[in-house]
């Protein structure tokens, strides 16, 4: 709106009154009211509530615990753990995967309502990391499970880590769910 | 341990201890298998050698081996046994009925080099799943890149000279 | 997580973990249940088993200092100076004075931290969360001082054979003293907050108790021997690194909140240790010698044909390194004994006739960590 220094006649008078008074209820209501797609209103949910499951393997799982602790707190981009997998909509991969647990990380994927993200946390759930000379420790758990977001370091900080959700989030953010894809021939 | 030795040779008159004596670090025993526990139940129980220290499994180039470290309380000494195993056939008496602790050593044992422990009651895999193959400490070990529907190959091919693997 | 399955006998077997919700790593156990009475443990480990030794007798000497980190991430500088002791030993390096002061810094830094973590985790299984995040937000301090140190939070690689890679500087050690005095505060509060908890005190009096004699019988070392009552701390039994120079006691077991040897005592024995550490701290930073860290070493390291068994107390016991060497740059064997894969195999013969909810309490008790087992 534009301002005006002073005024002439009394219809003019009357206009600027309304003015001010849609200026007004317009002030109030923008801080309620939000015009957006169905779609960008879902993902800004599901962003914010990334709910990981309290899982970790290996090293990297004390740098997870302490990213979830009072300095990092990843509590605050309302990422909280829960410890069945049927509530989550994360798995962050924290360590070395061996051949003997592979095979259960996949069961507790599977078990993990759709949508659901895997952040891969470190050298070694990346791809082996130091373990790559082991006969016994799988060498990325991309082979068995789809990977969103990997977290490189050995192990990774909790800055790092923190990081790694904020990049996932831009990309739940980024997603269209109701929007048919467009099936190629 | 010396002296040790020898008394043991005279305790033991059948059995062959031979005492090893190397450029470095410690000294060790070799025992005869069939006198494996005998012997070590006269150093817990005569020689008051009351901890088992560690139990641990290795290999050279002829033979398996099984390696006890026991220390005396008392008297602050360490021992270190040994028995040599064939390869083909690695059996040797457990020790478990002295140290229940040292079953857990000798699954280990068993698992990553093959030594079989007889008299054992639960002697199965410890660290690998039930159906691995092979027993991934001995030298000539070859390291799978296949384990049930998990495909494990390198993405680039691995530099170190002694890795073997199957193609 | 849990898998029931009932037996023709109205006895149940319950699947519990890998997935664990505590934090000790992958760990499973099958339990053979009467109701809530436990007939019998079987610990099923090897899900972290990441073939170390086998990646010792690959790589050269130097190189496989990263790999002793992951054998223990949670006191990972004790198992540096110690596998740099037994290799000091193979080949007969003598180690400088600073050097072996600095080790003795960083291992008990890094033993307050390892025990903060436990008796945090301890409490967060009996099922408060909050002692945990207290445990967490001190532990913080002195990862700083890890980083400020070495460059790395959790698995430092802050030993090299001969010496350590980095000397203290005066401001380090003074912001050092100021974080133990904050930790000892925090002590204080942690004491009125969980030690002397009425509840805490009878989650874990009485359970699982351990005596001497099946202590020593089961292998078990360090923090859980002594809370069973033996005055033995290879600190000061078998001297290394000049701990002889240093005064403080040993904490052992006193039972005062039930029996000796049970779960509370081996709470309260680490916590008697962190007191023990920062005295030990203190008197180090305030005769620290100056001069070198580190000891002329050839290029190559090649020790001379023979073996060693070393053994160092780490947080969880007796930290032993067999190594074989054939007179080459790769070891022939190295094989690393640990307290938590001692302590396993105790958890079938006291875990019988607990109940379930006492299991959990007991097995945070003993301080496994499932890499320790594994390796």
């Amino acid at each position: 709106m534009e301002k005006r220094d002073h005024i002439e006649t009394r219809e003019e008078y009357r206009t600027k009154e309304n003015e001010v008074q849609e200026w007004s209820a317009y002030q109030k209501l923008s801080d309620n009211v939000l015009f957006t797609s169905l779609d960008k209103i879902l993902n800004l949910g599901r962003a914010n509530s990334l709910w990981y499951l309290l899982f970790g393997t290996a090293c990297c799982a004390i740098e997870l615990m302490q990213t979830g602790g009072p300095r990092a707190d990843l509590d605050r981009f309302g990422s909280v753990f829960r410890p069945t997998p049927r509530q989550c909509d994360l798995i962050i991969i924290a360590g070395t995967v061996t051949l003997k647990m592979a095979s259960r990380i996949k069961i507790l994927y599977d078990q993990m309502p759709e949508p659901k993200y895997v952040i891969s946390m470190g050298s070694c759930a990346n791809c082996g990391g130091l373990f790559d000379l082991g006969y016994s420790v799988l060498r990325g758990i991309d082979k068995v499970i789809p990977v969103d977001v990997y977290v490189p370091g050995c192990p990774p900080r909790p800055e790092a880590l923190t990081e790694g959700l904020l990049v996932l989030q831009q990309k739940v953010k980024n997603e269209k769910f109701l929007v048919k894809e467009k099936k190629s021939i | 341990m010396e002296t040790l030795h020898t008394r043991l040779q005279e305790k033991f008159p059948n059995a062959q201890v031979t005492f090893a004596n190397l450029e470095a670090g410690d000294h060790y025993i070799i025992v005869d298998t069939a006198h494996l526990h005998s012997i070590i139940s006269y150093l817990k129980i005569d020689e008051h050698y009351t901890i088992l220290m560690c139990l641990s499994g290795a290999e050279d180039s002829e033979f398996l081996q099984s390696v006890y470290h026991l220390f005396s309380e008392s008297s602050r000494k360490k021992v270190t046994l040994k028995v040599r195993l064939p390869k083909d056939n690695p059996e040797v008496e457990t020790i478990g009925d002295l140290w229940p602790g040292a079953y857990f050593f000798e699954r280990e044992a068993y698992d990553l080099f093959g030594i079989i422990y007889k008299n054992h009651p639960d002697l199965r895999r410890i660290m690998l799943p039930e159906d691995w193959i092979g027993h991934p400490l001995r030298k000539n070990y070859i390291d799978p890149i296949q384990y049930q529907d998990i495909n494990n190959e390198r993405a680039y091919p691995c530099d170190v000279p002694n890795v073997t693997e199957k193609k | 997580m849990y898998e029931l399955e009932k037996n023709n006998d109205n006895t149940m077997t319950l699947n519990m973990g890998p997935h664990h919700p505590s934090t000790h790593g992958v760990l499973r156990f099958i339990l053979e249940m009467d109701g809530e009475i436990i007939l019998s443990v079987k610990p099923d480990v090897g899900y972290l088993h990441r073939s170390i030794e086998k990646i010792g007798e690959r790589v050269t000497y130097p190189a496989f200092m990263p790999y002793t980190d992951r054998v223990d991430y949670v006191a990972a500088a004790n198992c540096n100076v110690g596998y740099a002791l037994a290799v000091e030993k193979l080949m007969g390096i003598e180690t400088p004075e600073r050097a072996q002061y600095l080790r003795v810094i960083v291992s008990e830094l890094n033993r307050i931290i390892s025990h903060l973590l436990m008796t945090g985790v301890l409490a967060m299984d009996l099922g408060a969360y909050t002692p945990f995040l207290h445990a967490v937000r001190e532990r913080e301090k002195i990862n700083d001082i890890f980083e400020i140190l070495c460059g790395a939070r959790l698995t430092y690689n802050l030993a090299t054979i001969g010496g350590m890679p980095f000397d203290i500087k005066e401001t380090t050690i003074r912001k050092c003293l100021e974080i133990l005095e904050g930790l000892k505060k925090f002590l204080k509060e942690f004491d009125d907050l969980v030690t002397n908890n009425a509840i805490f005190i009878s989650r874990l009096a009485n359970i699982g108790v351990i005596d001497k004699e099946t202590a020593k019988a089961f292998m078990l070392s360090g923090p859980n021997l002594r809370a069973a009552g033996a005055h033995w701390d290879l600190r000061k039994n078998e001297t290394y690194f000049l701990y002889d120079r240093f005064k403080f006691d040993i904490a052992v077991g006193s039972g005062k909140a039930g029996t000796l040897g049970d779960s509370y005592d081996r709470f309260s024995v680490r916590m008697k240790e962190i007191e023990t550490s920062i005295s030990i701290l203190e008197q180090a930073f305030k005769s620290l010698p100056s001069g070198e860290v580190q000891a002329k070493l050839p290029k190559t390291l090649k020790p001379p044909k023979g073996e060693v068994y070393v053994r160092t107390e780490s947080a969880r016991g007796e930290l032993g390194y067999y190594i074989i060497s054939d007179g080459t740059a790769k070891a022939s064997r190295i094989k690393i004994r640990t307290g938590s894969f001692a302590a396993i195999s105790i958890l079938d013969k006291i875990g019988r006739g607990l109940m379930l909810s006492d299991l959990v309490a007991f097995m945070a008790s003993l301080d496994l960590i499932a890499p320790e087992i594994d390796r």
